[in-house]
């Protein structure tokens, strides 16, 4: 894994914004298309380990606010904090169970952006809005967990894959 | 140790968040510096997503012109012929608007920009444009596409600017009927649809009518094409009706826009 400061991650966060920020609304599907920099606080929860998440996280979080052009500080905010849960969680996980990196994904994302709704939104929501507004959330998260296995192959081609010494004693 | 300064790490992004809170000013600064200096990479990056849009399109095309081969060749014959004719009644046309005096319509000044990035949260419809105030841009101008009204400028940046689309909740347009003439307010939903409020309990609306931009205020000038009315219904308040208009606007694929930098000549 390289050092959180090192111009490799430096380099792939922006290559992260910039896809993210013009690129994939090509992708779209019925208006919603996939977010990178969720995938990547997920891969650096799941093949770092634990307290390189958090930082990931906040410099995701920053770039979201920086290219969605409203207040900064608010999505870092979000990230950091779910960040420190999916530590918590991913330390905890049973790693053999099928699909556990696919729900945890899912559950990342979509818990990210009913804490974006929750916060935008503060009063009441029409029922309407609400619906639709869960339904794109429920659609971005499984659009994004489904390109989990492309992130992780690029990124562990750019990163270099981690030795995972537990398969040792299997 | 670790485990707590992962928590005291959280205290970053929430000082930053209060600060940012605090002044909105610094807030609009940091954003325009990073949009000057991200421009590049945006550009790039808006240069990539045409490509994809053009390969997606040219395929399209290419698997439509195939099945459709004859039935586009005898069309094309005639539409040549009626091109014949079209040009024959253009320059008579010319003719008779130069001898009755005629003056033509004087155009809106507008300035084209390039869209080079979208917001991320998906119900808000908010994009990124290459145009900024060194362009003359400035908040509030209306943006238009051959389509119809696209919406309006946000905020501006020297070198860049945010464009407020018509399918954003937060978006405001003082809309009219083209046949009716019942007034109302446009907003969106963060769908594909959009919303016409505050219609009159009395007014007679058909489904398909043109929805276009009032006038009423100074921001959109009048006769900008919206939509078209697709349902109606009561209210919830059951004071007004309430329409939803399909939006003549192809939102999901819009590349190039044009501010509206003058008010309509009257």
């Amino acid at each position: 894994m390289p050092h959180l400061l090192s111009p490799k991650i430096i380099l792939y966060f922006l290559f992260l914004a910039v896809l993210d920020g013009t690129v994939m609304p090509v992708f779209q599907v019925h208006g919603v298309y996939p977010s990178f920099l969720y995938l990547f606080i997920c891969y650096a929860a799941f093949e770092w380990g634990s307290h390189k998440t958090v930082f990931v996280a906040f410099w995701a979080g920053l770039l979201r606010d920086l290219l969605g052009g409203g207040l900064i500080g608010l999505e870092a905010t979000l990230l950091t904090a779910l960040a420190l849960a999916l530590d918590f969680v991913v330390q905890k996980m049973e790693r053999e169970l099928p699909g556990i990196y696919f729900i945890i994904t899912f559950l990342f994302v979509f818990c990210a952006g009913s804490l974006r709704l929750l916060v935008n939104f503060p009063g009441e929501l029409p029922a309407s809005l609400l619906a639709g507004y869960l339904g794109l959330i429920v659609m971005t998260a499984f659009y994004t967990t489904a390109l989990l296995p492309v992130f992780n192959f690029v990124a562990n081609r750019w990163f270099g894959h981690p030795a995972k010494q537990y398969e040792l004693f299997r | 140790m670790r485990r707590w300064r992962s928590y005291y790490f959280l205290a970053v992004p929430i000082l930053a968040l209060v600060l940012f809170y605090q002044y909105p000013r610094l807030n609009e600064n940091v954003h325009a510096v990073f949009d000057t200096l991200a421009r590049p990479a945006f550009v790039v990056g808006s240069g990539i997503r045409e490509a994809f849009y053009s390969l997606r399109y040219q395929s399209g095309n290419f698997l439509d012109a195939v099945g459709k081969q004859k039935a586009y060749i005898a069309r094309i014959q005639d539409l040549e012929s009626q091109l014949l004719r079209t040009h024959e009644m253009e320059r008579e046309n010319e003719r008779l608007r130069k001898l009755l005096n005629f003056s033509r319509p004087l155009a809106l000044r507008t300035i084209g920009a390039r869209v080079i990035g979208e917001d991320l949260t998906p119900w808000k419809k908010v994009v990124l444009i290459d145009k900024g105030s060194r362009h003359n841009l400035k908040k509030d101008m209306a943006v238009v596409v051959p389509e119809g009204l696209a919406g309006r400028v946000l905020e501006v940046g020297p070198y860049t600017s945010y464009v407020i689309l018509l399918p954003d909740a937060d978006s405001r347009v003082s809309a009219l009927t083209s046949v009716s003439r019942a007034q109302g307010i446009i907003t969106g939903v963060g769908a594909s649809k959009l919303q016409m409020k505050y219609l009159a309990l009395d007014v007679e609306i058909a489904i398909g009518e043109d929805v276009t931009t009032s006038g009423v205020g100074s921001i959109f000038p009048k006769g900008l094409q919206i939509g078209k009315i697709e349902s109606i219904e009561r209210d919830s308040d059951g004071l007004h009706l309430l329409a939803f208009v399909k939006p003549s606007v192809p939102f999901s694929k819009l590349e190039e826009v044009l501010c509206l930098i003058s008010s309509p000549q009257k």
